[in-house]
């Protein structure tokens, strides 16, 4: 497991490591594991990514969603600078991503 | 075939066709015929092979078309000029994408020093693009680009790539200026099945001046409702550049199909109204009234990934729904799409591109079958009619004349849709012609004529190889060495010429070239040596020139990579001719060669002489006959067991029984009471064929033998005659050489050279 998210530390947290590459390959597989962890805490680790593209983006801001949605706590840990800079050429910043109303 | 395997293998025809224009392209820019749409048509085209072989995780593919794709992009935007050396080297680098993609469909090896080789030099283009600064990847929209080449480099998704520094948008941005646009960039599914990716648009976006952007993320849904694969997101980008709005609009130029954009530019700086594109704006208009209309490509798809569907029902995003599951099997698709887009988006103006659709060869033989047939019922059926009474004057005779009419135009337009233009053919030949003079030092300039006469394509396949080796034989043994060119007062490049025309119901392909032409002596000597003339015979020039035709005849003193192997013109020769084709040769010292070949334009035809041994009736295909003669008893001479020759002219050919050697009759037929039909073997060796009697000359249709019944010795195939007989036609090569078990012990040689 990867090092705890310095804020949202409580013990029951979920912890799920983002994968390194985020491309068109990577959508499925990480909804697939998104929806798997739903009911629970989770802190995403965002530290190994070293290529992010747009759909696992707007996955990440469905679940942040979905969480808010669910009433349970998401956050993002340690985003890598890879995982700031892909965000950002998008105009997106992670603190965007979490604060996606939810879709009526 | 499984659903993949026929998409892999469309990818591969495509790529065949995007590698064809890539060529086609870079030669115009060579011979400064190309505009702008040139350049942006090649880059397409490997931006095409690209985004399909991301999809099957070529990567070896993938690689190099980037690199490739990241040079093109330079000399497409104006900062690399098309000088000599750079299209030079980006001939060879389509040359290197050609064999990956061959390696990628046939298995195999690549030359992976050379492509080593040729992504530096294509690096290298880049750097000297961007000028004053460093060669390093540093900044600008390149800044993603060459990062791939590195190690970490894995998949096939070269546009998904980011560095993996932290990139400060400020270093990715260009500088601002007086022209600002508002952009709403609204990606479809489709853009990112066609592994286009948001952010590599978005990156080109900033590298054109200063850009704000925002992105709306009201659209993505839940996450139980959402298709990982789906387009959610749109941006608005506020941009401030020295660009022109036709600039901002190229970025897009990919992805404008595949998405929902508007560009308008801002009041206050607004030189460019954006009045000036109604066109653009037009097209825009329409792929929002229909955003799936491009379906039809996706619609493979849907066999393939059915189970992708999560409830789409909850999407808000109606109007751009996106399809189930376009990724994989759609990518492959890509290219055709964007080759549509092609005759478009260069101007502005849609719907330019010719429309084809891709059928199985299969279907089109079996319609060219059945309208043979259709042909032979309705002849015999007008037989039939007029064999049973009808007057020719009647208005059924007067229908069935007009049925004639139709039934044969009907199979003139059937035979069309197999025919090709050789283009097929002659756009390889230029890269041959560059291999083959850098090998043999030589300076060659290719000019191709006629590219677009059409002959069947079994004619085109069979023709590549004969038309490469001529070709060969043209640079290597041809054109003379650079120093000795202008030691004869011509220029050092030498120029070879192939051209295709027809002439009279076939097809002729010239290839010449300017060099020294044959040298007679030369060729006699080595003849003399080789055996294969007496030292004494005396020659025309003509019957020299035709001595390169020999078996085993080889100018070349020391073998080179290229010629030499004793393989050569004799070979050409055979394979024209089994085509049913003719080639001869005229030469001028000095001046140069002329090869002339002529070919049937299909090979679903035959002219051949309707010919009556014993009581059947058999065609003799007309190529292979020289002349008929009625032997008189003084010209025949028997030896051997039952063995005969006849005397024709000088020369004593052997006479061959063809009612004997197909089994019609056991007894000897009479010599004089027949017609001796004179032929000429693949091999140019020459036999009397003895028939009982010349029906006649005319175009048949052939029929496999081989598919309805079996292979018999003797016979090459049938056809069915008029009175809706079956008839043989006449495998000229095995009847002469089964009536000779031991070979021709004449000297063929000389009787092909007195040709």
């Amino acid at each position: 497991m990867p090092r705890k998210s310095t804020k949202a530390s409580s013990a029951e947290d979920a912890v799920y490591a983002l994968p390194e590459v985020l491309d068109l390959k990577a959508a499925t597989p990480l909804t697939e594991k998104l929806m798997s962890l739903r009911g629970q805490n989770l802190v995403v680790d965002a530290s190994k990514v070293e290529r992010l593209g747009t759909q696992c983006v707007q996955i990440l801001i469905a679940a942040a969603a979905t969480w808010k949605d669910e009433m349970a706590a998401f956050s993002i840990a340690e985003p890598s600078d890879s995982f700031i800079s892909g965000l950002q050429v998008l105009g997106l910043t992670p603190q965007a991503i979490l604060e996606k109303e939810v879709a009526q | 075939m499984d659903a993949m395997a026929e998409i892999r293998q469309t990818f591969f025809e495509e790529c065949a066709e995007q590698l064809a224009e890539l060529e086609a392209g870079l030669l115009a820019i060579e011979n400064d015929e190309a505009d702008s749409d040139t350049v942006n048509a090649v880059f397409r085209a490997v931006h095409s092979i690209k985004g399909g072989a991301g999809a099957f995780s070529l990567d070896d593919l993938v690689h190099f078309a980037h690199v490739f794709e990241t040079t093109l992009d330079e000399m497409r935007s104006g900062r690399l000029e098309s000088s000599e050396k750079v299209v030079k080297i980006m001939l060879r680098s389509a040359d290197a994408l050609a064999d990956l993609v061959t390696v990628a469909r046939d298995g195999g090896t690549a030359d992976a020093e050379r492509n080593a080789a040729l992504i530096d030099e294509l690096k290298g283009l880049v750097a000297l693009a961007k000028g004053e600064e460093p060669p390093a990847p540093s900044a600008g929209k390149s800044a993603a680009a060459p990062a791939s080449d590195g190690p970490v480099y894995d998949d096939g998704m070269g546009d998904l790539d980011f560095t993996p520094v932290a990139v400060d948008l400020s270093d990715l941005m260009g500088i601002g200026g007086d022209n600002r646009f508002k952009i709403v960039f609204k990606p479809s599914p489709r853009m990112y099945a066609k592994a286009n990716e948001a952010n590599r648009v978005l990156r080109d976006v900033y590298a054109l001046g200063e850009a704000k952007v925002v992105c709306n993320t009201s659209e993505v849904p839940l996450l139980t409702a959402i298709d990982p694969e789906g387009a959610y997101l749109t941006f608005t980008i506020e941009l401030s550049t020295a660009e022109s709005e036709e600039k901002v609009r190229e970025v897009f130029e990919f992805v404008e199909f595949d998405s929902d954009l508007s560009i308008e530019a801002l009041p206050d700086e607004d030189d460019d109204d954006d009045s000036d594109d109604p066109d653009i704006a037009d097209i825009l208009a329409r792929i929002k009234a229909t955003p799936d209309d491009e379906g039809g490509a996706d619609d493979v798809s849907g066999k393939d990934e059915p189970e992708e569907e999560p409830a789409k029902a909850a999407e808000p995003a109606k109007a751009e729904a996106p399809k189930p599951a376009p990724e994989k099997a759609a990518a492959p698709s890509a290219p055709a799409a964007a080759k549509a887009e092609a005759g478009g988006d260069g101007k502005g103006g849609g719907g330019g591109a010719a429309q084809t659709i891709r059928v199985d060869l299969e279907r089109v033989d079996r319609l060219i079958d059945l309208v043979g047939e259709l042909v032979i019922h309705q002849v015999m059926l007008s037989q039939r009619a007029y064999q049973a009474g009808l007057a020719r004057a009647s208005d059924v005779a007067v229908g069935f004349d007009e049925l004639e009419q139709l039934t044969r135009e009907i199979q003139d337009s059937v035979m069309a849709i197999r025919a090709q233009p050789v283009k097929s053919v002659f756009q390889r030949l230029p890269r041959l012609v560059r291999e083959v003079a850098d090998i043999s030092g030589k300076q060659v300039r290719l000019i191709t004529e006629g590219e677009w006469t059409e002959v069947d394509k079994t004619v085109i396949e069979r023709l590549a190889d004969p038309l490469t080796h001529m070709i060969r034989n043209a640079i290597d043994h041809g054109l003379e060495k650079p120093e000795d060119r202008l030691s004869a007062g011509k220029t050092e490049e030498g120029v070879v010429r192939v051209a295709a025309m027809h002439r009279s119901g076939r097809i002729v392909i010239e290839i010449s070239d300017d060099g020294a032409g044959i040298n007679r002596k030369r060729v006699k000597d080595i003849a003399i040596k080789k055996g294969l003339i007496p030292a004494e015979a005396n020659l025309s020039d003509e019957e020299i020139d035709n001595l390169i035709f020999l078996p085993g005849f080889s100018t070349a003193e020391k073998i080179s990579s290229l010629s030499g192997r004793g393989v050569g013109m004799d070979v050409v020769k055979r394979s024209i001719q089994a085509l049913g084709g003719r080639v001869s040769i005229t030469s001028r010292p000095g001046k140069g060669s002329t090869f002339t070949m002529s070919l049937p334009l299909t090979l679903a035809v035959l002219d051949g002489m309707i010919v009556s041994v014993g009581d059947q009736t058999v065609v003799v295909p007309l190529t292979a006959i020289i002349e008929t003669l009625q032997p008189k008893a003084s010209e025949v001479k028997s030896f051997g067991g039952d063995a005969r020759l006849v005397q024709v002219r000088d020369n004593f050919l052997p006479l061959v029984d063809v009612a004997r050697e197909l089994g019609y009759s056991y007894e000897q037929a009479s010599a004089t009471g027949g017609v001796a039909i004179l032929v000429e073997a693949e091999n140019g060796a020459r036999s009397a064929l003895l028939v009982d009697a010349i029906q006649g000359q005319r175009q048949v249709v052939i029929k496999s033998l081989e598919a309805n019944y079996g292979r018999v010795p003797g016979i090459a195939a049938a056809t069915i005659l008029g009175d809706g007989r079956v008839a043989l036609i006449l495998d000229v090569d095995a009847v002469v050489a089964t009536s000779r078990p031991e070979g021709n012990f004449f000297n063929s040689s000389m009787q092909h050279a007195a040709e």
